[in-house]
């Protein structure tokens, strides 16, 4: 069968929303499960990844819970978690032990280290390098699904830069939310896929000459001309020519990719999943009112809040249109201001709370500015809880897109004092039935976090094993892996 | 009360960011809005003399200014090294103000003035050197049974009896013990804190009847209104004749800082909301200004007819 798609909207627009960043669609035939049409087993959407991340200072002894198992009444800065206790696993005692090569300050070795678990990072020339972060490994394996990678969003950056290439080069993260939304939907109409009909029928969609794009019909127009031209060269030309038809091979079989995932859009749009994605309630309407926006992050809390739930809608959005799976929310600053949500003492700026609230030993921190700390990340954690209801409440098709995520919260330090010893860090979502939540496990002392990546990543079908320093790590543990988590699907 | 015209007798002030300087007779009608630069902030007042003096920051430059008719302001730069002194509060005693004055790892010192225009050099308050934690700032002071008593960061408490130069600091002060506001009435301070802290003392050293309340119910406001302590807390408000007894009773909309005078309380929080109460229990916001309000002081302003500026007491 073909299909001739009715698009309703430029193909041009979809190509530059989707931008050069755009690979693979998604592909029927790497679905992870196909359940027919007409069974009334549930679909099993694909899984996605999301990092939902902020900024340092939280106070342990109200974050992690007393008791390990089944979870019971959560501390205070966890308390809004309370109606999600069943959808989200805490773990404690995981630590990093990477060093750095001393050119870095306190925050930046714990941001270098925060989502790498490099063994070392540094700065070379001053630009920060350090391993890969998980994110990032997980977009490479995931690449072939998605229609845009991955995508980093928030107000990280600069000392707080936690996302690294596979080169271990830093990578920028859109601080704009109207930018971070064009660049998802520009030119694209919001529609759910519908899983049922995706995963039950074999890849039908095909794109005949009549649907190419104008982009398509300039790459080839670029290889006739390049093959042409390839006789005539000389060895030494010829290789360069051959890079060349290398990458524009890759924009080919991009092009060829977004074509087919416009088709697959159509269909969607004729007939859609059963939620019904929109825009956050509060996207600026443009550049100029979103920049004023993100300008005041740092002065105005309830600006903040407002960004918060903007940049955790749009992953949500991200999500369930299956735009990206993987997305990552950097949020949050130490230079922030929280006049209104510190409402106790007289101190409102986040990174003097932190170094007054920590101490060496916590009897020698000021009391006062430990629980500014604590009361900023119980404030944050309240974003987190709406992001996860917001998780829930979309229907995939018998599931729900929370079930088929792994959200990890945490902070870039285990505490205010530059910590890098018992993150705090939740994880949650079901992973497509692959976590079982609602309890908290207490690892080893020091267990490094790269083997809660290599978990993640295992179950987002990287076989590899490792990550980070989860074998090098001088405190190594349970063979590079975090047992108790659920069962790991087969891929 | 029109803007145009000058203030006198009693009234409230509330001060803020952006400069902010806003009066009121009854603390429910708020006049003669001020403000100025972006970045001004002015974090204390108090009155003396019939005057008002606010005191604060721009950039690295520690600020008094002073009023005393709510009409025009006399604006004074503080000696002080920029970026490192830092007024911490200011306090009225007998006929002058003194602005208490830090820096990190420095001893404490003060600065007097009875115009709030003129001040003195500043001198050191105490002689304990190493008495403080290096970072901690003083925040709030209470007067009686002869002597001051002030609280600051890390449980600190340091002691002066009215008539001594020199503050004594308590060493055995706890740093989790903490008062965030104290308050001096029927023979004893009653000072509060994190999580419905409450301790009373007679002298400022000795603290006793320690209790504590609901987690995260901080009393960010310890006043006593004349017959008894009113502790001000996020969620409950506290209330007690003598510091050893106690009634709690649960709040809404309660302010972050508060003040009281003229029978009644004044308060506010974030970002501009004035507030008021009768009891300090239920709360009504009454106002609400552009820029958050940071310092509140219930005072007297007083005209010279004759000389148009200075009042007498």
């Amino acid at each position: 069968m073909s299909f001739t798609p009715n698009i309703p909207f430029p193909r041009r627009s979809f190509l530059r929303g989707a931008g050069v960043l755009a690979a693979l669609p998604f592909l029927e035939s790497l679905a992870p499960t196909i359940v027919r049409a007409g069974s009334k087993i549930p679909v099993k959407p694909p899984v996605r990844f999301g990092i939902f991340t902020v900024t340092g200072g939280t106070v342990k002894e109200s974050w992690v819970p007393t008791e390990v198992g089944p979870l019971g009444k959560l501390p205070s800065i966890l308390r809004s978690l309370e109606p999600h206790k069943k959808d989200v696993l805490v773990l404690s005692n995981l630590s990093q032990s990477g060093n750095s090569d001393g050119r870095v300050n306190a925050h930046e070795h714990c941001a270098y280290l925060h989502l790498t678990c490099a063994d070392k990072v540094g700065k070379n020339d001053g630009k920060p390098f350090a391993g890969q972060s998980v994110d990032q490994r997980a977009a490479e394996v995931l690449a072939a699904q998605s229609l845009i990678p991955s995508l980093q969003l928030g107000y990280s950056g600069g000392e707080t830069s936690y996302f690294f290439d596979a080169q271990g080069r830093s990578l920028p993260v859109e601080r704009d939310p109207r930018l971070a939304f064009d660049r998802m939907f520009q030119g694209r109409r919001l529609v759910a896929p519908n899983w049922q009909r995706r995963l039950a029928q074999p890849s039908t969609v095909v794109v005949t000459p009549e649907s190419q794009t104008y982009e398509r019909q300039v790459v080839d127009l670029v290889l006739n001309d390049a093959k042409d031209l390839q006789k005539r060269l000389g060895r030494g030309d010829r290789a360069k020519l051959d890079e060349f038809l290398t990458s524009v091979d890759s924009i080919e079989r991009r092009v060829q990719r977004i074509q087919e995932r416009i088709a697959i859009e159509a269909l969607d749009l004729k007939d859609p999943g059963p939620s019904n994605p929109h825009a956050p309630e509060k996207l600026p309407t443009d550049r100029n009112q979103s920049q004023k926006m993100t300008q005041a992050v740092v002065q105005n809390p309830a600006v903040h809040a407002e960004y918060l739930r903007i940049m955790t809608d749009l992953m949500v959005l991200a999500f369930q249109t299956d735009t990206i799976r993987v997305c990552s929310l950097g949020l949050g600053s130490d230079e922030a201001l929280f006049p209104g949500v510190v409402t106790v003492g007289y101190e409102h700026h986040a990174h003097t709370l932190e170094h007054h609230g920590n101490a060496a030993r916590v009897e020698d921190a000021d009391p006062v500015a430990r629980e500014g700390c604590r009361q900023i990340h119980a404030w944050y954690t309240t974003y987190f809880a709406e992001a996860i209801a917001k998780l829930r409440s979309i229907d995939e098709g018998g599931t729900s897109l929370l079930d088929n995520t792994l959200l990890i919260y945490s902070s870039y330090m285990a505490d205010g004092g530059h910590g890098r010893n018992n993150y705090p860090v939740l994880l949650a979502g079901r992973g497509g039935g692959t976590v079982d939540s609602g309890r908290h496990l207490a690892f080893q002392k020091d267990t490094p976090v790269a083997n809660l990546y290599v978990e993640i990543l295992d179950r987002l079908g990287d076989k590899r094993g490792e990550f980070g320093n989860s074998r090098t790590s001088p405190q190594a543990a349970y063979d590079g892996r975090l047992p108790g988590l659920g069962t790991v699907s087969v891929s | 009360m029109p803007d145009e015209q000058a203030v006198s007798g009693h009234v409230f002030i509330a001060t803020g960011e952006n400069g902010l300087r806003l009066l009121s007779k009854d603390g429910i009608n708020w006049t003669h809005q001020a403000t100025d630069r972006e970045g001004v902030l002015l974090r204390h007042a108090c009155f003396i003399n019939g005057r008002c003096v606010t005191a604060g920051r721009y950039g690295g430059d520690q600020l008094a200014w002073t009023t005393s008719d709510g009409l025009t302001w006399d604006k004074i730069k503080l000696d002080g090294r920029p970026y490192v002194t830092r007024v911490d509060f200011l306090f009225a005693e007998s006929d002058h103000i003194t602005a208490v004055v830090g820096e990190d790892g420095e001893t404490p010192g003060a600065m007097t003035s009875t115009d709030g225009k003129t001040w003195s050099p500043r001198v050191p308050i105490t002689a304990d050197r190493k008495g403080m934690k290096h970072d901690a700032h003083l925040r709030r002071i209470a007067s009686g049974n002869g002597r001051l008593v002030v609280i600051g960061d890390y449980g600190a408490r340091l002691v002066r009896p009215a008539d001594a130069r020199l503050f004594q600091i308590d060493q055995k002060a706890s740093a989790t013990d903490t008062l965030i506001d104290i308050a001096f009435g029927n023979g004893v301070f009653v000072g509060a804190g994190l999580h419905g802290l409450r301790m009373r003392s007679e002298d400022g050293f000795q603290w006793t009847d320690r209790v504590l309340g609901e987690e995260g119910e901080h009393i960010n406001a310890m006043i006593f209104d004349g017959k008894q302590f009113v502790g001000i807390g996020q969620g409950a408000t506290y209330i007690s004749p003598d510091g050893k007894d106690w009634t709690r009773t649960p709040n809404e909309n309660a302010p972050t800082s508060a003040v009281f005078g003229g029978g009644v309380y004044v308060g506010s929080l974030w970002p501009g909301k004035l507030l008021k109460s009768t009891d300090g229990i239920a709360w009504s916001q009454v106002h609400e200004s552009p820029h958050h309000v940071l310092g509140f002081a219930y005072g007297r302003l007083a005209i010279d007819a004759a000389h148009g500026t200075l009042g007498t007491k």
